[in-house]
């Protein structure tokens, strides 16, 4: 499945517009990388245990939202955008949307 | 008197967070003059290249997620109080978007170009509390390959 | 890409534009600065108040709000009733020699059922002496300047300005919000230390009181200033410990004592 985040997929066009298509999801890490991350916190610099965890729900939203645009029948998702979002201490919100689109290349 | 505990984190987390930012400045450096010639671009509306053959677009993402030290914030709070620009949490945040797009450039070096980037920022706590603000940027953008 | 473009790429990867060149920690001494002068303002004038306020008070508005801040919950015994009846004739030659000190309170002696060495006086002008210090304590003249430091302090009015002067700034303070729970524990370290300093000073002008009193009443002081070095034996507090309490050191109140020898 392709996938862009601007209005068309380059070398390609448009055959057919299926709807927009989202995917969603939010995690929180363990209690015990939370304390770490805590102390971390305190010292300064990047909190490699809370960057996992969003590559983490960022890899499932978008996985999801391919899903959904498989069901419908697209073969790519085009102006994919990104929300992220905190839902408590230690848990993020990721949710991905794109519109689900059937594109053929281009006879050149 | 917890006034002394407070004295002592912020001497301790400035010498800590002073040596880590250098650091990661020193790093960033580095990687941003690696990638020199592969500059990216935040609009696709409309970029150069029709002309040519494309190989592969692929959707590129990079995230990190910062935060300040204990003395950032607490000088901070104090600014606060007189108004004006935080400026201990401006290289955090400088350093927090410039590894972001970093890690999505290096994703994508075989690629050409990169279109439409765009970069989020959300915080991670609640900042009402007083806790050190916590801060996840994620950047994204569409890596084009040509022939 | 010419040699050109790549500099001025380089120039903007190596100038943080974005971030401030003010250095961060002179900026933070100088906000620490601020809030401290801020402080020093609003205890200052909190000082000036309550003092304006107490010192111009009717003598029936000064009993009143003194019998309201006093209570009768300190335990009492009848050990030394020789000492007492002492004390309390000590005590008439002192309010006979100050006018501050007549027609308010009658200031009755008690003695407290408690060891440590210790004397203290009420808002309302009750004086309690310990029994640990009736026990060991028996020259007149040591007796004489316990009796007047504490009358010092009723004739100061120490009890009422202190607490107008915690009310006052407590109040300004909470005017201005200093915002996180970080700033209000320096602003809290900084109440401290200010009561701290108004606490040692009014001990201060308590000793001087009593100092005029004993050279007025013996023509030496030297029984007061046996009296602080007896209590440095007792106590063996280290001497640093002083700079947190509300007690000037015993060295220092000898010191002030040694200074004051003569009237």
């Amino acid at each position: 499945m392709i996938l862009t985040n601007i209005e068309s997929v380059p070398g390609m066009k448009i055959a057919k517009q299926l709807g927009l298509v989202s995917g969603s999801t939010v995690r929180a890490k363990n209690a015990i990388k939370d304390f770490g991350a805590g102390l971390k916190n305190m010292v300064g610099g990047e909190l490699k245990s809370y960057t996992e965890l969003l590559v983490e729900a960022r890899k499932e939203a978008v996985a999801r939202m391919e899903e959904q645009a498989k069901k419908l029948g697209a073969n790519a998702v085009i102006n994919v955008r990104f929300a992220t979002s905190a839902i408590t201490v230690g848990a993020a919100e990721v949710y991905a949307y794109g519109t689900a689109v059937i594109v053929k290349p281009i006879e050149v | 008197m917890d006034f002394l505990l407070i004295i002592l984190l912020i001497i301790l987390t400035y010498f800590t967070g002073s040596i880590i930012e250098k650091r990661h400045f020193k790093k960033i450096i580095k990687r941003e003059k690696a990638l020199i010639r592969k500059p990216i671009i935040s609009y696709g509306k409309r970029f150069t290249g029709r002309n040519k053959k494309i190989k592969k677009v692929e959707l590129v993402t990079g995230e990190t997620v910062i935060s300040g030290d204990y003395f950032k914030n607490f000088a901070a709070g104090l600014k606060n109080f007189f108004g004006g620009r935080l400026t201990s949490f401006e290289s955090v945040m400088d350093r927090g978007r410039r590894e972001a797009i970093l890690r999505m450039r290096e994703k994508a070096k075989k690629a050409s170009i990169i279109v439409n980037t765009r970069v989020e920022a959300v915080m991670l706590n609640d900042i009402y509390t007083g806790s050190v603000p916590q801060c996840a940027i994620i950047a994204y953008g569409t890596a084009i390959t040509y022939e | 890409m010419n040699d050109d473009l790549e500099k001025r790429y380089l120039s903007v990867i190596e100038d943080n534009d974005n971030v401030s060149k003010t250095n961060v920690l002179s900026e933070f001494f100088f906000l620490l600065l601020g809030i401290f002068l801020i402080c020093s303002a609003i205890y200052f004038s909190a000082d000036y108040i309550a003092g304006v306020v107490i010192d111009n008070m009717t003598n029936e508005k000064q009993l009143k709000i003194e019998k309201l801040l006093s209570g009768d919950r300190v335990k009492t015994i009848n050990a030394h009733n020789e000492e007492i009846k002492r004390l309390s004739q000590i005590k008439k030659r002192i309010v006979r020699m100050d006018k501050n000190l007549q027609g308010k309170s009658k200031f009755p002696i008690y003695e407290a059922d408690m060891k440590e060495i210790n004397a203290f006086v009420m808002p309302d002008g009750k004086i309690y002496f310990t029994s640990g210090l009736l026990d060991k304590i028996n020259d007149e003249q040591i007796l004489t300047f316990i009796l007047a430091h504490e009358l010092g302090h009723y004739a100061h009015r120490d009890h009422l300005k202190s607490i107008g002067r915690q009310i006052i700034s407590a109040t300004l303070l909470s005017l201005i919000s200093f915002g996180q729970k970080d700033i209000t524990s320096v602003v809290n370290g900084f109440s401290f230390a200010d009561s701290i300093s108004h606490s040692q000073k009014q001990e201060k002008m308590a000793d001087l009181y009593a100092n005029k009193v004993v050279l007025k009443l013996y023509g030496t002081n030297k029984g007061a200033i046996d009296f602080f070095e007896f209590l440095k034996k007792e106590e063996k507090v280290p001497e640093f410990l002083y700079y947190i309490s509300t007690h000037p050191s015993n060295d220092a109140r000898i010191n002030l004592l040694k200074e004051q020898k003569a009237d």
